[in-house]
């Protein structure tokens, strides 16, 4: 699909949504309600506790604000596609999207790109850009690249995790469980992960790895580890969503009956 | 020049194996067993560029799982699917700009945006030039009448003017074939009558071949010179009206005479007597080839011809046909004209 036909998908997705103009305001409202209370609550801790592992406010609302940020970046793109995608299939509404000339995925993403984040984007950049204030990080061009990718790579994270969960649907014909259960999960990378016991840390790591997010990039550019291989951080996002396209698209072949 | 060929095609679904009995709901769970269901089993045809088909059979027959196999949405199990040269679901891409689909029962328009928009972007997805585009929207506009709700939001539409737009849609890009799923379902009379003069005169203007599932046999009757009649998976029919009439013996004419004065027994030698309510005889005239004049003729030549009253004479509907045709071609072997 070429920029210029995403953009035109954009327009119209824009005027869709302009027709109920209020209930996106309101949306807005309520979401940043509900992530300024993520914050507060981060907040309310530290004041009680100055620190946790070693991570001060400042150092906290800069890996929260990376999850909050990276997460809104890469579900406009992934999570109304991905999340209706049960939906469309009892339906049999997927059958229009294999019918067009472009890719099956590319068309479901472009046709379900989500403008609502812009609350999310809104309240992490401003905690973010604060926390940037308050941090004795030294920026350097390799450090704002590295900061760039970090958000990039982080954002194909979260775009990947929510592929997931389509893929789930494709599989099974239901995912709203594994739904339920990543929202449930997806928060934990608010606090470090040195926090969790072991087996959880490997778990955010290797099998769901969450952790590269933003704990990881946090430990490089917060200087709290010496270690050259967390140069490789933001490499993980696209890998990851590479992968994640792959399993998606062996599902959409399932769902055709090519695999039974 | 065959544009869609298909041979020896089967689809068949697995779902798991149920288990019934007190540990039936366990045993399903973990079992690995499966059935197997023949949606289509074993179908062949060809269908030629410009020609109007209608597929058709009774709910459950397989007609929906042959048109997503054609438009390279469902993969066949086995056997060979053509579609213009091209096997469908390896060349998806490809084949979707040849072909136009309409699906009765789902939109392929922006439920809350004005009807132009989805054409709109319709037109880049399939890269229409703007002077291809202008011509042929003010063309559909015309021909099915939609001026005056081609700029309201779809949601605002009738179910009627809502098919004329996804048809309109659908051959935006001018296809070589149109694929079309139950187009008429829900439509009140005038609406069904205006999309099929809309379908047939597009087919025969543009020679876009045309293939319809539906369950409305005036669809059939009006637009489709050819009928395929599946069921249980097979093809039982394909050929034209006149020869299923023939087959199903629906060609034959009922004739019913109302007599001023009961005439006593009246008999003709190629008719059967069905009802003889005196006064009024109901007679099946048996139809055979190069004597079909021969009804009235009969009619005609009998003595008290003068005593006759009323008569009616009628046709097997399409309807009564077709219902022959699911009972009877099932359990005789497949018939091929």
């Amino acid at each position: 699909m070429s920029v210029k036909l995403f953009i035109h998908f954009l327009k119209i997705i824009m005027r869709s949504r302009m027709e109920y103009r209020a209930d996106f305001l309101l949306g807005m409202v309520g979401q940043i309600l509900g992530y300024a209370a993520n914050y507060v609550i981060v907040w309310l801790l530290l004041n009680r506790f100055t620190s946790i592992e070693g991570w001060a406010w400042p150092e906290m609302a800069f890996l929260i604000s990376i999850n909050v940020l990276t997460y809104a970046i890469g579900a406009s793109f992934t999570y109304s596609p991905m999340l209706n995608l049960e939906q469309l299939m009892i339906k049999g509404d997927l059958d229009k999207y294999l019918i067009k000339p472009i890719h099956p995925f590319a068309y479901l993403i472009a046709s379900y790109f989500n403008f609502g984040y812009i609350a999310h984007i809104l309240i992490s950049a401003v905690l973010l850009i604060w926390s940037l204030g308050n941090l004795n990080v030294h920026w350097g061009v390799f450090e704002f690249t590295y900061f760039l990718f970090t958000l990039l790579s982080g954002s194909m994270l979260q775009a990947g995790g929510l592929i997931l969960i389509g893929s789930w649907s494709l599989y099974f014909m239901k995912s709203q469980f594994m739904g339920d259960l990543y929202f449930k999960i997806k928060d934990v990378i608010n606090y470090p992960i040195s926090a969790y016991a072991g087996v959880i840390q490997v778990v955010l790591t290797w099998m769901m790895p969450l952790a590269f997010i933003n704990y990881y990039p946090a430990l490089y550019l917060l200087q709290k580890e010496e270690n050259t291989s967390l140069l490789l951080v933001p490499m993980v996002g696209p890998l990851f969503l590479f992968l994640t396209i792959v399993v998606w698209h062996r599902g959409i072949r399932q769902y055709q009956g090519a695999g039974s | 020049m065959a544009i869609i060929q298909i041979n020896q095609l089967v689809k068949e679904y697995r779902t798991n194996k149920r288990f019934t009995g007190s540990f039936g709901l366990i045993k399903s769970l973990f079992s690995s067993e499966y059935v197997y269901t023949r949606a289509v089993d074993g179908i062949s045809f060809s269908i030629d560029a410009g020609e109007s088909v209608g597929y058709l059979g009774p709910n459950g027959a397989g007609k929906s799982t042959m048109i997503k196999m054609l438009t390279g949405i469902l993969v066949p199990t086995s056997g060979d699917i053509q579609v213009d040269g091209k096997v469908p679901y390896r060349n998806r891409k490809e084949i979707a700009r040849k072909i136009g689909v309409v699906f009765g029962q789902r939109s392929q328009l922006w439920w809350d945006l004005p009807v132009i928009d989805s054409f709109e972007l319709h037109k880049h997805i399939y890269n229409i030039s703007a002077s291809d585009y202008n011509n042929r929207v003010n063309q559909y506009v015309e021909l099915l009448d939609m001026a005056s709700f081609v700029h309201k939001p779809v949601r605002q539409l009738s179910l009627g003017q809502r098919m004329r737009a996804e048809i309109a849609l659908a051959l935006l890009h001018h296809p070589e074939i149109l694929f079309l799923d139950e187009p008429t379902i829900g439509l009140d009379v005038i609406a069904k009558h205006n999309i099929r003069n809309f379908l047939r005169q597009i087919n025969q203007e543009t020679n876009v071949a045309i293939m319809l599932t539906t369950h409305d046999l005036k669809d059939i009757e009006e637009i489709c010179d050819r009928i395929i009649i599946v069921n249980h998976g097979q093809a039982v029919f394909d050929g034209d009206i006149y020869h299923l009439k023939k087959e199903i013996g629906g060609i034959n004419k009922q004739v019913t005479i109302e007599f001023h004065v009961d005439p006593g027994e009246i008999a003709f030698p190629n008719a059967l007597l069905i009802c003889d309510e005196g006064v009024r005889k109901k007679f099946e005239f048996i139809h055979h080839d190069g004597e079909e004049n021969s009804l009235m003729r009969s009619i005609m030549s009998i003595p008290n011809v003068e005593q006759i009253k009323d008569i009616s004479i009628e046709d097997m509907s399409i309807e009564e046909i077709i219902h022959q045709a699911f009972v009877n071609l099932t359990q005789n072997s497949k018939i091929r004209v």
